[in-house]
């Protein structure tokens, strides 16, 4: 039988999945992203100074990520090289976009796919307090706060007003937590929703707000130091980014990565399901003052952690066979030409035609091979590059679920090392810190590279390309600049790989792939399903995105009822 | 100041406290939503007592052609934070982005909202596109027209937050590939909605306008194009607002990225700031409680005006601008006329150093010939 779930909801964005189920298990799977808004094209003809104002806003979950991008994209196509401080704040606010992004996607996101609210309701509060107790140092431990925990959520159901908690699918068979794991992890899934608005004050002071900081400049940073100036980044600034640095790294060793350690634990018969295509790409990011990446690029084949791959961008290309493109050979970004053609039922559908084109969202590979990015993907190439804190890191997270490394690659591992990635971060802020504030102490103020900020001062044609590692995985902007506008912009997202429709060879997208296998245990409650493309944490309004942003060209859409 | 009904009781009163929360943190979170509303602090009982002893506002959120970042911005929400707001103020009965339910079962909750009768608020987030029968958004099959037809005509009233959900934003940019607009160019006669623009749309906004239909059971008051007047009465650009506004004043500007005046907190006009064409209350409310992004030492993009993507860019070319310029492209909304000495001053300053306008028609083929670098610096007095 064929199931859909539309929307996947906790995502963002929105997207469908088509799932045939035989005999309890899905045996084949369709990805289908049902939205297109065409930024790439509304960036043809305009100044590439604000390239980055636009594309930020292709996600307002991973806000930033594409602002880096982008900027990363015309640098490198004017030959700019950004000052040491401009590095330093950028992978800050990177770090920070990580933390974020990976705590929310645990609790808010992720998280009632493995936690059962009802089932808290019938845990002993006292039985809590020591499961936590047992999980770390975290003081909120009592059973006086788990009892007014568990009378919060008693109340909030009582009320009959179920909000965002109503048609769930509590009870399903595969909640295996003990009610005492499910009253732990509600409690952190309420706190973690106060918690992530105190620590993203960082992006309040490097980038002006967030959502969608304000401060990124081709060329450096709009944010002026001044060690003792009041109105600039000042050593009180700094003094406050090193409180909630510090805020960040509590929570993350005390909250975030034990309550993941126990979730696989409690979960381990999911460290072998969802396992995905075992191709991993990494482009490597967090450069430090040596230009050296702290996560380092690579590619990895068939489920190894030995044989390290150097990365080569120019072996992308994009498919278009089964999307809602006009037909074109796989090209490389740089060159890519694509026209929209909507060949999809006419709204609205009860199914797509899965045999034919299903998707708004293209698909990326590398040397013609599918390929996961993402969390798992850049903790495996660091392992495999003999990096030594992600070796340790790794090992214990192993050792503490006690599976093999061959474990990681499944819906648990792309969890896990999650969170690991986070640690190793949040370890980063105060070395970075410390970085800003040695060189605000001896003077070193600059914080862009103005000799490139005027058009005139550039070529008459350009071309650039900008990588970076977004939380969900690899990201590329590559752009081409005629006569001081764009000619022509292109991004790759790390959900269009994940979440990429068949190619022309009839290769599945990564998790279209991860998702086979997977065992249902009630076709009309897949939860099971969720848990899988959870796993990957989707992203889906980056990864539909045009395409030809040629100047001038044709945006024509065809309807084929 | 708008018309408002007298507290109750302007003393503290007895306060049924939502569980788990303080009355330290609740009554902290309903004075800043009292001057979030720009209300007088005398009215922070009122606003407590309706927020604590109300039913929980049922609310239909509905995501379109969005990027989630209003959703974001609303849980960075003020202070006791989000997690008592979705618990004690409103009823998220309907959330893609947050609700626990996937699937048939997402829809049936939306459904269930809309079979039961019931009073609900909708929120709109993203552009709608409408080209091609709408098939550039669709959701369980549906596309986001229909959807959002169906569900405004039955809410309360909608609050369309963010610029694309008010006029298409980001998607409805030149050269608009898919035909997006915001809510009222998708639902023709809507009456009661109102417009939250922002890019994001300040996520202390988005809960004060909740809040104040909880305590008041009708609407802020709104400028003619449906904004709130608590956050879009005042044109950022003025003193004792804009932090840097006196520095125009002495005639003292940032010139290059992290020159003397960018390191002093000088004013950014020069380096493409729109502050004298904005209107918005980030000047008032900081972001996440901490800045805004002129306090930070970026330029304002104007992110709160009708098409700002087209009107404003590129970003960081400056320009002569007045404020009726700056309205008048927008096919869907007017800036308020307020007028103050300030605008008088910087209309002055304006015209001094400007020779050439920009239009948003011409904005993007001309830059490649246009520098930020403007003439001469002329001091506007004061």
């Amino acid at each position: 039988m064929k199931i859909v779930v539309d929307p996947i909801t906790r995502i963002e964005g929105h997207l469908r999945i088509e799932a045939e189920i035989s005999s309890g298990r899905v045996t084949d799977a369709w990805s289908s992203s049902p939205m297109f808004r065409g930024i790439e094209t509304v960036l043809a003809g305009r100044d590439p100074r604000d390239a980055w104002v636009f594309t930020q806003r292709i996600c307002g979950v991973c806000t930033t990520v594409s602002a880096l991008a982008s900027v990363r994209a015309v640098e490198n196509a004017l030959g700019i090289t950004i000052p040491d401080n401009a590095r330093i704040i950028r992978n800050l606010m990177e770090a920070t976009q990580y933390v974020h992004d990976h705590v929310v996607h645990l609790y808010h996101l992720h998280g009632p796919d493995w936690i059962d609210l009802t089932s808290a309701l019938t845990a002993d509060p006292a039985a809590a307090s020591r499961l936590q107790r047992s999980l770390s140092g975290w003081t909120n431990n009592s059973p006086e706060y788990f009892a007014t925990v568990k009378a919060k959520l008693q109340a909030f159901v009582d009320s009959g007003q179920l909000g965002l908690f109503a048609n769930a699918y509590w009870g399903h068979p595969a909640y295996t937590l003990s009610p005492e794991s499910n009253l732990v992890l509600m409690a952190h899934y309420l706190e973690a929703l106060d918690w992530q608005r105190e620590f993203v004050k960082i992006h309040a002071i490097l980038g002006g707000k967030n959502p969608h900081p304000q401060t990124y400049l081709v060329g450096g940073m709009a944010t002026a130091l001044d060690p003792a100036g009041a109105n600039a980044l000042n050593d009180t600034s700094v003094a406050m980014l090193r409180v909630l640095a510090k805020q960040i790294r509590t929570f993350v060793e005390q909250v975030y990565v034990p309550d993941l350690l126990h979730l696989g634990r409690e979960y381990r018969p999911w460290t072998s399901v969802g396992r995905g295509p075992g191709n991993l790409l990494c482009y490597g990011d967090f450069p430090g003052r040596d230009g050296r990446p702290l996560m380092p690029s690579g590619v990895l084949r068939g489920r190894s952690l030995n044989r390290l791959e150097a990365l080569d961008q120019r072996r992308i290309t994009e498919d278009v066979t089964r999307s809602w493109y006009a037909q074109g050979d796989p090209l490389h970004p740089s060159v890519g030409v694509t026209e929209p053609v909507y060949t999809g039922p006419t709204p609205p559908y009860d199914a797509l035609d899965t045999a034919a084109r299903y998707s708004w969202s293209k698909a990326p590979r590398y040397g013609n091979a599918v390929m996961e990015v993402g969390p798992l993907a850049r903790m495996a190439v660091a392992y495999a590059a003999r990096v030594p804190r992600a070796r340790q890191l790794v090992d214990g997270a192993l050792r503490s679920l006690r599976i093999p490394a061959s474990g990681l690659f499944s819906t648990v591992g792309r969890m896990v090392t999650r969170a690991l990635e986070t640690q190793w971060l949040a370890e980063q802020l105060g070395g970075w810190l410390d970085e800003l504030a040695g060189n605000m102490a001896a003077g070193d103020l600059a914080v862009t590279d103005n000799a490139k900020w005027l058009p005139a001062s550039w070529p008459a044609t350009a071309t650039g390309f900008g990588l970076t590692e977004a939380p969900r995985g690899a990201l590329g902007h590559w752009v081409s600049i005629e006569n001081g506008t764009i000619s022509r912009y292109q991004i790759v997202i790390p959900s269009t790989w994940n979440g990429s429709p068949r190619d022309g060879a009839g290769r599945r997208g990564a998790w279209e792939h991860a998702l086979v296998g997977t065992p249902v245990a009630d076709a009309s409650r897949p939860l099971e399903v969720l848990r899988v493309v959870h796993s990957f944490d989707p992203c889906m309004a980056c990864a539909v995105h045009v395409v030809d942003a040629e100047s001038g060209a044709s945006t024509e859409i065809t309807v084929v009822p | 100041m708008p018309t408002i009904p007298p507290a109750e009781n302007s003393r503290t009163v007895d306060l049924p406290l939502p569980h788990g929360v303080s009355r330290r943190a609740f009554l902290g979170f309903c004075s800043a939503v009292t001057a979030a509303l720009a209300l007088p602090e005398a009215m922070t009982p009122r606003i407590a007592h309706a927020v604590a002893s109300a039913p929980r506002l049922p609310v239909v959120w509905l995501a379109t052609q969005d990027c989630t970042a209003d959703t974001e911005s609303f849980l960075r929400s003020v202070d006791p934070g989000v997690g008592s707001l979705l618990f004690d103020v409103i009823s998220l009965d309907y959330h893609e982005t947050l609700m626990a339910a996937a699937g048939a079962r997402a829809e049936s909750s939306l459904d269930d909202v809309l079979a039961s009768g019931q009073d609900f608020v909708c929120v709109v987030e993203g552009s709608i596109p409408l080209a091609d029968g709408g098939v550039h958004c669709t959701i369980g099959g549906r596309t986001a027209v229909s959807i959002v037809q169906e569900v405004t005509a039955k809410a309360l009233f909608t609050m369309a937050v963010g610029s694309c959900a008010t006029d298409g934003g980001i998607a409805a940019a030149r050269p608009n590939p898919t035909g997006a607009t915001g809510v009222a160019g998708a639902v023709p006669g809507i009456t009661n909605l109102v417009n939250l623009p922002g890019c994001p749309a300040n996520g202390v906004n988005i809960t004060a306008a909740l809040v104040y239909y909880l305590t008041f059971r009708e609407l802020p008051p709104l400028d003619a194009a449906g904004r709130p007047l608590f956050a879009y009465e005042q044109r950022i650009h003025g003193s004792g607002r804009c932090e840097r506004y006196p520095f125009l004043q002495a005639g003292q500007t940032v010139e290059a990225w992290g020159d003397e005046g960018h390191r002093n907190g000088w004013c950014l006009v020069h380096m493409g700031c729109r502050g004298p064409s904005t209107y918005a209350n980030c000047y008032q409310r900081n972001w996440n409680e901490t800045t805004w992004p002129i306090g930070a030492g970026a330029p304002c993009i104007g992110c709160t005006s009708p098409r700002f993507w087209d009107v404003n860019s590129p970003f960081y070319v400056y320009r002569q601008r007045t404020t009726t310029s700056a309205t008048s492209t927008s096919p869907s909304g007017d800036q308020p006329t307020t007028t103050s000495a300030d605008d008088a001053t910087t209309t002055t300053a304006a015209t001094t150093t400007a020779a050439t306008t920009t239009t948003a028609a011409t904005a993007a083929t001309t830059t490649a010939t246009t520098t930020t670098v403007p003439p001469t610096v002329t001091s506007t007095g004061s």
